[in-house]
């Protein structure tokens, strides 16, 4: 993928953080960039997951 | 940007997919919710009107007036209270409120259950759910109704719809973004691919496709890799036949020009010498026609347009001819030709015409290649297979040629080549014919000591007794 497709990929990716974390921070008490903390984790954590089984699973095939 | 491109299409087809199970799921959780606050508004109205409902009857309606403004007060809620014939006879709260209690259907209050109807203010365009308990349900006595206002319950669900907008928005874009990147990583081997067939197609056979997984675009980057091999070999190939063909016309039409030259600017001494280059003219014409013949035979055994036409041939009577046509050759070189065949030979499935030209071709460069010592050729009965055997104690193959012998215009001692004659095509085209007949040959050979050629081919007796096809 080139440099103008990761480009694409993390606006995409930041918009749609951006949305959940307002949507988080109107319905709690919590600070917008605690809740976009939150989210970045929330999202981070099962995509390095995934990946990682993914990374496993090529190798073995 | 073109649409029609194998990562738009995996990128649409998965959002596709995203939104088919994310939509209904929204809409779900939304009636969820929606319904699960009506549902408590209606259970909070529910018990409320009925505790007063309850009070009214326990006092017999003799305190009702009272009564209605005192719970009124305490509930900060409109109330009236209906008689049994519909009418209005005391209320609190709703004097601004303009009720026509005509438009409902109170037929369950009659029946003694409590019955409940969505009511909007004209006015003020405010929305009241309408709770009506009877009251003495034993006997209909009349009805309590309370109003409870759900403007407040609408607007914070107003507001949490649009936050649940919001995160649905949200996590779109992340599906997008998530979309895009599997979209491209599983398209590009086969951009890759695509881009290296162009290449291919253009001309450039030394393009090699990187093989990443083992999978079946990881085959069918393989099948490229191959055939591009292929392509090269067959392409190499070619040339190289064409230059081998080129030359071997050359030299025989060569010797026809230049004879017939000297034949026709009388350029011969004796009768004798014109009679020596009138033969060259002929052995040259012949071997040319030959060449053109073999040439033929072998491009149409290679494209599988070569007819053979099988029949059951009787091998000890081919081996017969051949005993009596080469003892007589093998007598002339000075060299001892035998010839073996086994007593219980079966009966062959094959075209006689082709495989007297196998066993010719490589009789004759038996005999050819031995100058001293002897020829044999043994027929031989197997379990499964007729084999036949050709030894000879000539000048022998070196190992490192070996390989190569079965080529199109091979030949051992290039040096040496136009003084043992023949087109170089034989061992090619006995290759093919055997291989037609389904049978194999292999090859033994030591320099200086000789040769054995091994024809191998299936028992077709046994499959016919057996009962399999031919």
């Amino acid at each position: 993928m080139k440099w103008l497709d990761w480009a694409i990929v993390s606006l995409l990716l930041l918009i749609g953080l951006v949305c959940l974390s307002m949507s988080l921070t109107l319905t709690t008490d919590e600070n917008f960039i605690i809740s976009l903390m939150k989210l970045c984790l929330w999202v981070g954590i099962p995509s390095l997951m995934i990946g990682l089984i993914f990374l496993v699973f090529n190798k073995r095939t | 940007m073109r649409l029609n491109r194998v990562d738009v299409k995996l990128g649409l087809t998965m959002i596709t997919v995203f939104l088919l199970v994310f939509v209904p799921f929204v809409y779900v959780i939304d009636q969820v919710f929606c319904n699960y606050y009506y549902n408590k508004a209606k259970e909070e109205a529910h018990q409320l009107t009925s505790n007063f409902a309850q009070m009214i009857t326990n006092n017999q309606m003799l305190m009702s007036a009272p009564m209605v403004e005192m719970a009124g007060d305490i509930t900060q809620k409109k109330l009236f209270l209906l008689d049994e014939n519909e009418e209005i006879i005391t209320f609190t709260g709703i004097e601004d409120l303009e009720i026509n209690i005509e438009e409902f259907d109170l037929q369950n209050l009659f029946e003694g259950r409590p019955v409940v109807f969505e009511y909007v203010e004209p006015l003020t365009d405010i929305p009241y759910l309408l709770y009506g308990h009877p009251i003495n349900a034993d006997q209909f006595n009349g009805s309590l109704f309370m109003l409870f206002p759900l403007n407040d319950m609408y607007d914070s669900m107003s507001t949490v719809r649009q936050l649940f907008l919001l995160a649905g928005v949200g996590g779109f874009f992340l599906a997008l973004g998530f979309t895009f990147i599997a979209s491209r990583k599983l398209s590009s081997p086969l951009l890759e691919m695509q881009a290296a067939t162009k290449k291919i197609a253009k001309g450039d056979l030394n393009t090699k496709v990187m093989v990443r997984s083992k999978d079946e675009i990881g085959s069918l980057a393989v099948g490229i890799n191959n055939l591009t091999q292929e392509l090269k070999r067959h392409h190499d190939t070619r040339s190289e036949f064409f230059a081998s063909i080129s030359h071997e016309l050359k030299t025989p039409v060569s010797y026809l020009m230049g004879y017939s030259e000297v034949l026709k600017e009388k350029l011969y001494q004796t009768e004798e010498e014109k009679e020596q280059y009138l033969s060259i003219l002929e052995h040259e014409a012949t071997r040319l026609n030959y060449l053109i013949s073999d040439l033929f035979d072998l491009s149409k055994m290679e494209e599988g347009k070569f007819e053979i036409n099988k029949e059951w041939i009787d091998l000890t009577e081919l081996a017969d001819n051949l005993d009596m046509k080469y003892s007589l050759k093998a007598k002339e070189k000075g060299i001892s030709f035998t010839l073996k065949v086994d007593e219980n030979l079966s009966l062959f499935y094959g075209d006689g015409k082709r495989i007297e030209q196998i066993l010719t071709n490589l009789l004759d460069n038996a005999i050819r290649h031995t100058t001293n010592g002897q020829v044999t050729c043994e027929f031989k009965q197997g379990d499964n297979q007729v084999n036949i055997i050709f030894k000879d104690t000539g000048t022998g193959i070196p190992a490192d040629e070996l390989p190569f012998i079965f080529e199109r215009f091979y030949r051992v001692e290039k040096s040496r080549s136009r003084e043992f004659g023949g087109t170089g095509l034989g061992l090619a085209i006995v290759k093919m014919l055997v291989k037609l007949h389904g049978g194999t040959i292999e090859v033994t050979s030591k320099e200086n000591e000789g040769t054995q050629f091994t024809l191998s081919f299936p028992n077709e007796i046994l499959k016919k007794e057996r009962g399999e096809q031919i």
